[in-house]
């Protein structure tokens, strides 16, 4: 404003004309502008496409396929062995011991010659023997004959990601079911599945397939990225019938907490002291109810207390 | 803006939100938010009332020198965890109930508000909610000094206090503090009597005059203790508004003889009685307060704020009983006006400003009329879009106009000038009537208002000639004081009449203004000068040449359970849905019979909740 200013009155119907809104439409009631609306709703259907990505294709997938030891899958159709359990005599090499140390110690490697690991297709269900077995690095093993091993499956068996030996069998296990090895002395383990196996394979909570909740997490973050409209609707959805709930009943629980746990203790021990700060005691008659009230600096209009 | 200091007052987020802006010290512009938002006692952040203030005085946030907000909220949240702490294990719903809105929004109210006003960059200041009571009760007022009396049903701690006021000094020195509180004590009983609490206080006060108060003894001597210097205490284990969501608790009802009445359920002769012995509770309490500040403070003059400031019928008893020369009250006493008065502290308190008062007793509160104004040729606009017919007047014409539909017995609509700020309509936004009609009352409030028959309407008289009808001498511009018609205008009941009770009184003509005379003879008064009305004052005026009588009937321009109009389109609609003959909207004038039929969508007797 400038000196122009010559009354109030005439600001505003400047103001209105230079708008060149009639002042009833445009003082009064503020519309919603429509278009302003949709985008506003369009940016948070984006940001919650973009966070289900976050959260389910990326933290939550990747933890189940961590959990289900997708990370320790090899490379191609194959299925080495892992096991998870500790054979007796293994140990875990020393640090900076050289990558071709043997690991297994001699007595392990007669036991495994003479009670081989077996391919299974199940847990229970256990099947052949493999037609020779390979202790890496093993000096006392003969080496591998090449032709031996022509036309059979190697499987690849480690120890906590080590490899300790790789058997030949005769007959390649089924690419999915056969994913097992019992090794000796020991219930048939998990074999270290290949890429596309542990992808297939990969359950979250046992229940349902991770690699689902992979494509759910991609395809919300993709829609978001990309036509974020389309995902109203879902937005709209999600806000009401799980978000709202599930606030509504975290808030209870926390408060609930809060209240049990502080408000309540708290409150009766000074009622025990005797404190009483909602004056609900009466006094005895004759005794006025006002209380003083003590004067205060101006400066006080700055806090908010 | 060389020179200027602009400060921005609001109220919110607890009910009835506004906003005021002062200009060195002068009151610019002040409105609710609900004329805007059609929600009534909308609570959030009064978007567009601030809109609107700012445009009336012609700036942008950018120009304001401070925005100050009504109450400490830190401070209440205090209270409020307090009260927690007081009646723990008991009161977990409320708790679940008020946490999450504190924790998430109120307690950063600065950063809430400066979020809604981008471009003004500085800290949001914070006045005590009384303290702005007060200021506003005390600063717009005719006087140099003067005691102030703020009653309300909370704010942080204090629920009453007085002070002291002069020049631009404001002190307030004593008070009392939550849970014990007169509004709280008043509400209790809007409730228990089947009303809704905050806003059907008005319907208690109404229907009072149909009871007796046969339960005075029982309120003293069991729910609320008065002693003799105004001072209170209430028997908190009958009350249940600490921990509980009802206002009152089985040990209440023992009291009183049974459960609270259901809402929308039959009004009986009980109610009304409650009604009466609450009435004759606050009017003894605010008397003995005002005595007991007479007394402290020396000072002839009172000024009165807060929303039991709003209980007409006891001012006007403190008025007569003349323990003080002289009493202003703010029109906007409940916690809108706190807006009002937190912006007029920030300049008189925080900046230390002097203040002057005109001194031929004229206020500073510019009749109130602080809000927006409709225009003709804007109107115009509007009401050509939408096909409807109007006759256009020249402005010294329209007054008689409109005298002479009144006198014809139509009811008319009145939408002229800035709109009143407060729940009272002035003659801004008004419903008016014949004054002198038998059937007025019960035709403006069964086909107009849509609302309770019981409900009376106030008489607007022009300044000079209210002494001559009623029992007081001083003006009432606020409509907040309530004085008996003058005998000689009483038409005496026969001994037959004399026997009934209640409501069957209501059919009983009072006297020759049946329509604004209350069963009791009295009429909430508002007294209309030329300085801040001249419109309306000429309409009274023009009125009184025509029939000799210078009342007429205003009521505000709503129906039932809606924010009292804004502008022309929500006064046509307003006009359309009801039973009113005439609409007046600036200097145009509508008659019901020409317009095009209305299109309603859906019941719109749903749109506002009853309250």
């Amino acid at each position: 404003m400038t000196e122009a200013t010559t009354s109030p009155k005439q600001g505003l119907s400047d103001l209105n004309t230079s708008l060149g809104a009639p002042r009833h439409k445009d003082l009064y009631r503020v519309k919603e502008d429509p278009s302003a609306a949709r985008a506003e709703q369009k940016g948070q259907a984006r940001t919650l496409g973009l966070t289900f990505f976050l959260v389910f294709g990326v933290l939550i997938s990747g933890l189940s396929f961590l959990l289900n030891h997708a990370h320790r899958a090899g490379r191609g159709a194959a299925v080495p062995a892992l096991a998870q359990e500790t054979l007796p005599g293994w140990a875990e090499p020393a640090a900076g011991a050289a990558a071709d140390a043997p690991r297994i110690p001699n007595a392990a490697v007669a036991a495994w010659k003479q009670n081989p690991p077996r391919l299974a297709s199940s847990r229970e269900d256990v099947g052949q023997a493999p037609a020779s077995l390979d202790f890496a690095f093993d000096p006392a093993d003969d080496p591998q004959d090449a032709a031996a091993a022509a036309g059979k499956t190697p499987i690849r068996i480690y120890m906590r990601g080590h490899l300790v030996a790789t058997a030949y069998y005769p007959e390649p296990p089924a690419k999915e079911a056969a994913a097992w090895v019992r090794l000796p002395d020991h219930e048939p383990a998990p074999a270290r599945p290949s890429f596309v196996h542990a992808y297939r394979e990969a359950k979250l909570l046992r229940l349902v397939p991770t690699r689902y909740v992979l494509y759910v997490g991609c395809v919300l973050g993709a829609l978001g990225l990309l036509v974020p409209a389309l995902l109203i609707p879902f937005y709209s959805f999600w806000m009401r019938y799980v978000a709202a709930p599930l606030g509504w009943f975290n808030t209870r629980v926390i408060l609930g907490i809060v209240w049990v746990l502080i408000f309540t203790p708290l409150g009766l021990i000074r009622k025990l002291m005797g404190a009483d700060a909602l004056r609900r005691a009466s006094l005895p008659k004759g005794e006025s109810y006002w209380l003083e009230r003590k004067k205060r600096d101006p400066k006080h209009f700055r806090n908010g207390f | 803006m060389a020179g200027k200091t602009y400060i921005l007052g609001i109220s919110a987020y607890y009910h009835d939100s506004a906003a005021a802006l002062v200009c060195d010290g002068e009151i610019v512009a002040a409105a609710q938010e609900e004329r805007f938002t059609r929600k009534k006692h909308d609570e959030r952040f009064p978007r567009n009332a601030v809109d609107y203030c700012l445009r009336e005085a012609g700036i942008t946030t950018k120009d304001l020198a401070h925005v100050a907000f009504y109450d400490k909220p830190i401070l209440k949240f205090e209270r409020i965890l307090q009260t927690y702490l007081g009646v723990a294990p008991f009161g977990l719903h409320q708790f679940f109930r008020a946490m999450p809105v504190w924790l998430r929004e109120k307690l950063g109210t600065n950063k809430l508000i400066r979020k809604e006003l981008p471009g003004y960059t500085r800290k949001v200041l914070f006045g005590e909610h009384h303290e702005s009571h007060a200021a506003s009760a005390f600063y717009p007022s005719p006087f140099e000094e003067a005691a102030v009396l703020t009653i309300d049903g909370v704010g942080e701690w204090a629920t009453t206090t007085y002070g002291v006021g002069r020049g631009s000094e404001l002190e307030l020195l004593g008070e009392i503090n939550f849970p014990h509180s007169l509004g709280m004590l008043y509400s209790a009983f809007t409730y228990y009597t089947g009303f809704k609490v905050n806003s059907g206080e008005y319907k208690v006060m109404g229907l009072a005059p149909y009871g007796e108060p046969r339960f005075v003894d029982q309120i003293l001597e069991h729910v609320f203790e008065l002693r003799e210097d105004g001072s209170f205490h209430m028997r908190m284990d009958h009350f249940d508004f600490l921990s509980g969501l009802r206002m009152t608790n089985g040990k209440f009802d023992a009291v009183f003889g049974g459960p609270p009445r259901e809402s929308e359920g039959t009004l009986t002769q009980r109610e009304m009685d409650l009604a009466a012995s609450v009435q004759v509770v606050t009017e003894m309490c605010m008397d003995k307060m005002a005595r007991f500040v007479r007394e402290k403070t020396g000072m002839k003059n009172l000024c009165l704020a807060g929303g039991v400031a709003l209980n007409c019928v006891a001012n006007g008893k403190l008025l007569r009983s003349k323990i003080f020369d002289n009493i202003w009250i703010q029109p906007a006493a409940g916690d809108a006006g706190g807006a009002l008065g937190v912006a007029l502290s920030v300049w008189h308190k925080y900046r230390g400003q002097p203040r002057s008062v005109p001194g031929n007793g004229k206020d500073l509160q510019k009749g109130s009329y602080l809000g927006p104004a409709p225009d003709t040729e804007e109107a115009k606009v509007y009401f050509d879009s939408i096909g409807a017919k109007y006759v256009e007047h020249e402005a010294d014409a329209l007054p008689e106009v409109v005298a002479e539909i009144l006198a014809n017995e139509n009811v008319v609509g009145l939408c002229q000038g800035r709109m009143e700020f407060g729940p009272r309509a002035l003659g801004g936004r008004s419903i008016l009537g014949d004054s002198r009609s038998q059937e007025m009352q019960t035709t403006m409030n069964l086909k107009i208002k849509f609302r309770e028959s019981f409900r009376p309407f106030a008489p607007s008289i022009l300044e000079e000639d209210v002494n001559e009808w009623f029992e007081q001498e001083v003006p009432s511009p606020y409509m907040l004081l309530v004085a008996d018609v003058r005998e000689q205008h009483l038409i005496p009941m026969t001994e037959d009449q004399k026997k009934l009770f209640g409501i069957e009184k209501l059919k009983i003509p009072r006297s020759k203004i049946p329509s604004v005379t209350h069963v009791d003879n009295s009429a909430r008064i508002q007294t209309v000068s030329e300085d801040t009305n001249p419109v309306y004052y000429r309409i009274i005026k023009s009125f009184k040449e025509k029939t000799g009588c210078p009342v007429v009937v205003n009521t505000s321009f709503n129906v039932r359970g809606e924010p009292i109009v804004a502008n022309a389109e929500d006064a046509y609609r307003c006009f359309m849905r009801t039973n009113m003959d005439y609409l007046v909207v600036d200097r145009l004038v509508l008659a019901k019979p020409d317009q095009p039929e209305w299109q309603e969508e859906g019941d719109w007797r749903d749109e506002f909740e009853l309250d």
